[in-house]
């Protein structure tokens, strides 16, 4: 006897297979603190590092999960585990952007999941195959030619960050005020 | 993702509501650490801190519309009670508009059950369901309420009130096959013997031909034993046939549940057939079986919320009987006088009520003096006192005191008693079998 045909029996819709909305919360707390403990390591800030991913889990509305990328990314300066970081940063953001908006207890279609595990998958290939052209093959160039590759490359991402997003915030916000 | 409960900003099914859109709550943060990532990676000149912000502005940058879809999201929702007493099927489409990926519904179903699911627009313009009811009559079946994701997953919209769906559930019947009988029957012809001369019935007596008899009657060989002058027959008489009359006399004044703490109404919860669904059930159950064996029944309803039948058979008339027995609902004041209905001559009355105060036991009694046949059902829950306190115990003895002196006194005038329980399905029925055999007299 599955949740969903127990569910079903006492007047929920039937909507096919499905999962618990928690595994949501539960998928992205397991990239956070495996993410941790290979970016980090054994130490103090692992400690940190788990809370924030459990308080991601439980108040998924709040800035935990930012908190937890921002730890990750400061800790992994350096490291040799960047796709590791890429992967469980971007799963902990892409995560936490929906147990965000799903209801605790409700029951999620399998396929209500698919755009945005698409959506994921799109955006881990490209950056995986970004961090793969800058460190693998221009890493070797020379520190200079990476200190610029970064600068242009952040320079740009700023400039998509304040010229589109900014804009569209503040035109949800008076949406919202409407 | 509730909402106040509000049923005058409620729309009406099929209606449509646009959708307020909000940025998602863990996009603003997200949002600013990957600007934050990308300013360091700027300054200290560490690609890596680019690279961890790249998914993060991407990821935003898959939400950005020029204009947010303010098309309306329409809610409809249909209901399909069972008469087998499986529940109430319900089919709720939800057509979304093309700026929301997924919608999470949350159905309110009949007592208070809560059910949230996430669909993707497809399966959410059909979502069909079964809710299982444990009282009949009218009652609130389903309510939703609707929160919208948005493309890209960066917006969402303000969970919004979805219609309300009420239906008149049908009280489930019991077959019951023996069936006392009033005191005397009146019809014209039916199944019942009269004790009238007529056609149809037993056989009677012998008699002399008499003009008006029927040829196909004459008895020729009591006439070839009996007959002394030539010319003399003799012809079998018999008995007429008649129907009889049930008038069905439902007290739906007060709906009581088996724990005695929510009586007072203070407190709520009945997951169990209430007094009122056993007294729904009851009535159908005899009506249906009164009605099948070719007996007139009539309804009447001490709380005037149900309008009354006057006596009829037929299944057009089981119908109109079913309809008006599964709306009648409790009254405003369960303590307001009731005005005794008036019963057509030589019918059984049949009383369904908790008699917990007087007035029900008081018109059976009545009745029962005027010479008809009455049977009052009770069809109060067995008590459960495990929640009560001891106050709630004594007061709940006191109350079934009063109520054992009352029902002794009513059966002391000739009215029968049966009780209508939940769970013990053969008892009516073995109850009312007793009923039928030939009562003894003297």
């Amino acid at each position: 006897m599955t949740a969903g045909s127990r569910a079903e029996r006492s007047g929920a819709p039937s909507i096919g297979p499905a999962v618990p909305a928690w595994t949501i919360g539960a998928l992205g707390l397991v990239a956070g603190v495996v993410g941790s403990v290979v970016v980090i390591g054994a130490s103090g800030w692992l400690v940190v590092a788990v809370v924030l991913a459990v308080a991601a889990a439980v108040l998924p509305r709040g800035p935990f999960a930012a908190l937890l990328v921002g730890q990750l990314a400061l800790a992994g300066i350096g490291g040799t585990d960047l796709p590791v970081l890429l992967l469980t940063t971007h799963l902990v953001l892409a995560t936490s952007l929906l147990w965000a908006w799903t209801p605790r207890t409700a029951r999620v279609q399998l396929r209500a999941l698919l755009p945005s595990a698409l959506r994921f998958v799109a955006v881990q290939v490209g950056s995986q195959a970004v961090a793969f052209v800058v460190v693998a093959l221009l890493g070797g160039s020379g520190p200079v030619g990476g200190v610029w590759l970064a600068m242009a490359g952040t320079a740009a991402l700023l400039a998509l960050a304040i010229g589109l997003f900014v804009p569209t915030l503040l035109r949800a916000g008076d949406d919202a005020e409407r | 993702m509730s909402v106040p409960d509000e049923p005058s900003v409620r729309p009406a099914s099929g209606s449509g509501t646009a959708p307020l859109w909000v940025r998602n709550p863990a996009l603003v943060s997200g949002l600013a650490v990957g600007v934050l990532l990308a300013g360091l990676a700027l300054l200290t000149g560490r690609p890596e801190l680019a690279l961890v912000a790249l998914p993060a502005l991407v990821t935003a940058a898959f939400g950005v519309r020029p204009r947010l879809d303010t098309t309306l999201v329409r809610t409809t929702t249909t209901l399909a009670p069972s008469d087998s007493g499986e529940g109430v099927a319900f089919r709720t489409e939800v057509a979304l508009p093309s700026a929301a990926e997924a919608v999470a519904v949350e159905f309110r179903v009949a007592g208070d059950r809560r059910h949230v699911v996430v669909v993707d627009p497809r399966r959410a313009r059909r979502l069909t369901g079964t809710v299982p009811v444990t009282h009949s009559g009218p009652q609130e079946i389903l309510r939703t309420h609707l929160s919208l994701l948005g493309r890209g997953g960066t917006a969402v919209s303000v969970p919004a009130a979805g219609p309300v769906r009420s239906a008149v559930v049908p009280p489930p019947h019991l077959r019951v096959q023996h069936l006392p009988m009033p005191s005397r029957v009146t019809g014209i012809t039916g199944p019942h013997d009269s004790a009238r001369p007529g056609d149809g019935g037993e056989f009677r007596d012998v008699a002399l031909f008499a003009p008006g008899d029927r040829l196909r009657r004459i008895d020729w060989r009591r006439t070839a034993r009996r007959a002394e002058r030539p010319g003399e027959l003799y012809v079998r008489r018999t008995f007429a046939t008649a129907d009889a009359l049930v008038v069905l006399v439902l007290d739906s004044r007060d709906d009581l549940g088996a724990d005695v703490t929510e009586w007072s109404g203070a407190r709520h919860g009945r997951q169990q057939a209430t007094s009122l669904d056993l007294a729904r059930e009851a009535a159908v159950s005899l009506a249906t079986a009164y009605i099948s064996a070719g007996d007139r029944v009539g309804f009447r309803d001490l709380a005037g919320t149900a309008r009354s039948v006057e006596p009829g058979s037929g299944t057009r008339h089981l119908e109109r009987l079913r309809t008006t027995i599964a709306a009648a609902t409790p009254h405003h004041d369960a303590t307001a006088t009731a005005r005794m209905p008036l019963v057509p001559a030589a019918s059984l009355v049949v009383v369904l009520s908790t008699f917990l105060d007087d007035q029900a036991s008081t018109m059976a009694v009545t009745w029962a003096a005027t010479g008809h046949r009455v049977v009052a059902v009770d069809v109060l829950p067995s008590p459960d006192v495990r929640r009560a306190t001891r106050h709630e115990r004594a007061a709940s003895r006191l109350i079934a005191l009063e109520r054992s002196d009352r029902l002794t006194e009513m059966t002391a005038t000739g009215v029968e008693l049966i009780h209508w329980r939940t769970g013990d399905e053969d008892a009516p029925a073995v109850q009312l079998r007793l009923l039928s055999r030939a009562r003894r007299t003297g």
